[in-house]
């Protein structure tokens, strides 16, 4: 009969199945445990799990794959430390720390840290399977590593957990081996780029923002691209239209008029012109684009009689301009960016003048105020586009 | 492919000897890297191999096409692969853990309900409708609710007038069953409140309490929560999904250290139960 005897190379391993205990003296394994192994005897190993170390048990030698590991004290209280990569280790212990208080985020209902942590988790365990893979050549080892180690020294300052301080190889520096000063100036580093990343981190919340501000920088003027589909109001006469872009809260135009001659047919007097009616409103500076508020105003001025119910054909007076009515859109979103509009076609509706004495510009101000516009079915139809 | 030229194995080897220099140059690899690109430039032609290029042209134009990140690529699918495939042991384990953690999915929801939750009344006027405010006692035996004037997000308890003790809630009812749902028509526009809709029996189903969730996950957190104080399953459709997030995570991260090990299809053998059960070390006075 075989008597249990200590395990000499055997000390370490990990359970590749789930073994269900049958009797008291067995251990029960599920699988991926790690195992501390003491003694061995026919087939049969005793130990405890590195889970529940309290408990001791024996098991199945054939239930445990075992693993390299270097053993530290003697006899009973001995130590077993498992031979790999000190970032692997770090990065396993780093994550089975990091998953309960993840767990911990879920109770309580922290929605966002609960899915970043998860990103970050998912990524570390990734990036732990390729090196631990050893099909990495050397320099991309470093680059994965250095990897590595700032998103386990971001991940636990988003926590609040203890700062690990490395050196310029990622290494932990061990307090027993590197001088006081030297400890403290790598601790100042290591927070001051913790804290730069955490910056950025937040900027990057303001991305669209920031992004505008990149573009402009490069692209120092602008210009809006508009197309006149169809003017679709009953003038009774010849008419101008007028369209430009116009400042609300400085209560100015910004840009010359495009004009563009409409007969009283309702259709613009250069036939040829019919589909052909672009301009191009170039040279908006970035002092434009921070305007609060831009608007496309299309004034329309009748031509010809002074007042339009006038049916007396021998006093005519004609060639008069007289105002007819505005219409009024808002393109701040389209101007600066926010709202992608290529070929998207608007109309915008037309608001005719009170009376006759009304002007043009208390009518721009009446419809750029009101939030209702009471259009009665004539509309403008532009295009609009920022190349 | 093999047996049209003279020479083979001569011009295999050429085009290889070229992708083994490409290959060195795209893992920028130094001296003691040479077996892992080995091990990569074996995979390249193996793979290239297997899908039995018709010439040396042909062979040669895929083996270069197959690069470094290719390989990585594939790599990183079959990784993910393999935890897909989950072997017989692992489901045990997946088992094991799902009622461990629907207690966490059990504490957050009742974590929810005493946080309490904004609800409509819904009135038969189009007016502005009523809000009202409902959430549990922190020691679980009491929901209270009572009416809010504005958006208020957290009023105390002590605002929220009416309550009903949890021990006389009797059933839970959502959709068409409610009290306040069964007069509505199953029109359109009223399928969406429907789905919104639920009811706390009382008092021996003579008392209701209606109410109509503001969004889907709301009713989620309601419909679980309630089921939580009554004893029964939770089943609802936020349950499952972040059932399964708490559960794959965990799975991971226990599989951590089985690493490039490979998992057998079946039970290994277990021996014969030893002799005698005399061990060298005794644990008995730390052991409880």
């Amino acid at each position: 009969m075989t008597r249990w005897i200590p395990s000499k190379k055997e000390k370490y391993g990990v359970a590749i199945y789930n073994y269900d205990s049958r009797e008291e003296v067995e251990l029960p394994l599920q699988i991926g445990d790690t195992v501390h192994i003491l003694e061995t005897c026919e087939g049969w190993y005793r130990g405890y799990t590195h889970r529940r170390k309290a408990k001791k048990g024996i098991f199945p030698a054939s239930y445990i794959q075992l693993k390299e590991a270097t053993v530290e004290g003697k006899g009973q209280h001995e130590t077993v430390i498992p031979n790999e990569l000190p970032l692997v280790q770090e990065v396993t212990t780093t994550l089975r720390e990091w998953s309960s208080i993840w767990r911990q985020l879920y109770v309580n209902d922290n929605k966002e840290m609960f899915s970043r942590i998860r990103h970050m988790m998912y990524d570390l365990i990734e990036w732990r399977s390729q090196i631990l893979s050893g099909t990495l050549p050397q320099d991309e080892l470093k680059e994965l590593k250095q990897k590595v180690t700032a998103k386990i020294d971001y991940g636990n300052r988003i926590l609040d957990l203890d700062l690990v301080v490395r050196d310029e190889d990622g290494n932990i520096l061990d307090p027993d081996q590197t001088s006081t000063i030297s400890l403290f100036r790598a601790h100042e580093m290591a927070l001051k780029r913790i804290e730069e990343r955490i910056e950025e981190e937040k900027s990057q919340k303001h991305n669209i923002d920031i992004n505008r501000q990149a573009k402009f920088a490069v692209t120092p003027s602008f210009s809006l691209f508009v197309t006149l589909k169809n003017v679709v109001c009953k003038i009774g006469e010849d008419a101008e239209v007028l369209m430009s872009l116009y400042d609300p809260i400085m209560s100015k135009f910004i840009s010359e008029n495009y004009l563009v001659r409409w007969a009283s047919s309702g259709l613009p007097k250069d036939i040829d012109r019919l589909n052909n009616l672009k301009a191009v409103f170039t040279d908006l500076g970035s002092k434009d684009l921070k305007r609060e508020k831009i608007s496309f105003v299309c004034q329309i001025v009748r031509v010809g009689r002074m007042e339009l119910k006038d049916n007396n054909t021998k006093k005519f007076t004609t060639g008069l301009r007289r105002p007819f009515g505005v219409a009024v859109m808002d393109v701040t979103d389209i101007i600066t960016g926010k709202v992608d509009d290529e070929d998207k076609q608007h109309f915008i509706p037309f608001q005719p003048v009170a009376g006759e004495n009304d002007f043009l510009q208390t009518v721009i101000n009446k419809v750029i105020a009101a939030k209702e516009v009471n259009h009665k079915g004539q509309v403008w139809q532009p295009e609009l586009q920022v190349p | 492919m093999f047996f049209a030229q003279d020479k083979v194995f001569e011009e295999v080897f050429c085009i290889c000897i070229q992708l083994l220099n490409k290959t060195w140059k795209e893992m920028r690899a130094t001296q003691e890297d040479f077996d892992k690109v080995m091990q990569v430039v074996r995979e390249q032609i193996t793979r290239t191999l297997a899908s039995k290029p018709t010439s040396l042209d042909v062979f040669r134009n895929k083996v270069n096409a197959m690069n470094y990140s290719e390989i990585l690529k594939l790599r990183q699918t079959e990784r993910m692969h393999q935890e897909e495939t989950l072997a017989p042991p692992v489901l045990e384990l997946r088992e094991r853990l799902k009622p461990e953690l629907m207690e966490l999915i059990k504490q957050q929801r009742l974590n929810r309900l005493c946080d309490g939750t904004l609800f409509r009344k819904i009135s038969s006027r189009r007016r502005q409708d009523k809000l009202w405010y409902c959430r549990l006692s922190p020691n679980h035996k009491v929901l209270h609710y009572g009416d809010v004037e504005e958006r208020d997000d957290n009023p105390a308890i002590e605002l929220l007038q009416e309550k009903i003790p949890v021990a006389d809630i009797k059933a839970l009812v959502t959709g068409k069953d409610c009290p306040h749902m069964k007069e509505k028509s199953t029109l359109k526009q009223n399928r969406e409140v429907l789905d919104l809709a639920f009811s706390v029996l009382y008092d021996a189903e003579d008392y209701s309490l209606n109410f109509i969730a503001p969004t889907k996950y709301d009713f989620c957190l309601w419909t679980d929560g309630l089921n939580v104080l009554l004893g029964k399953e939770l089943n609802s459709e936020q349950t499952k999904s972040e059932l399964e997030i708490l559960l794959s995570m965990e799975i991971k991260l226990r599989l951590l250290d089985l690493e490039n090990i490979p998992i057998p299809d079946a039970a290994p053998p277990i021996p014969n139960a030893p002799s005698n059960y005399n061990f060298c070390y005794d644990y008995s006075h730390t052991e409880h």
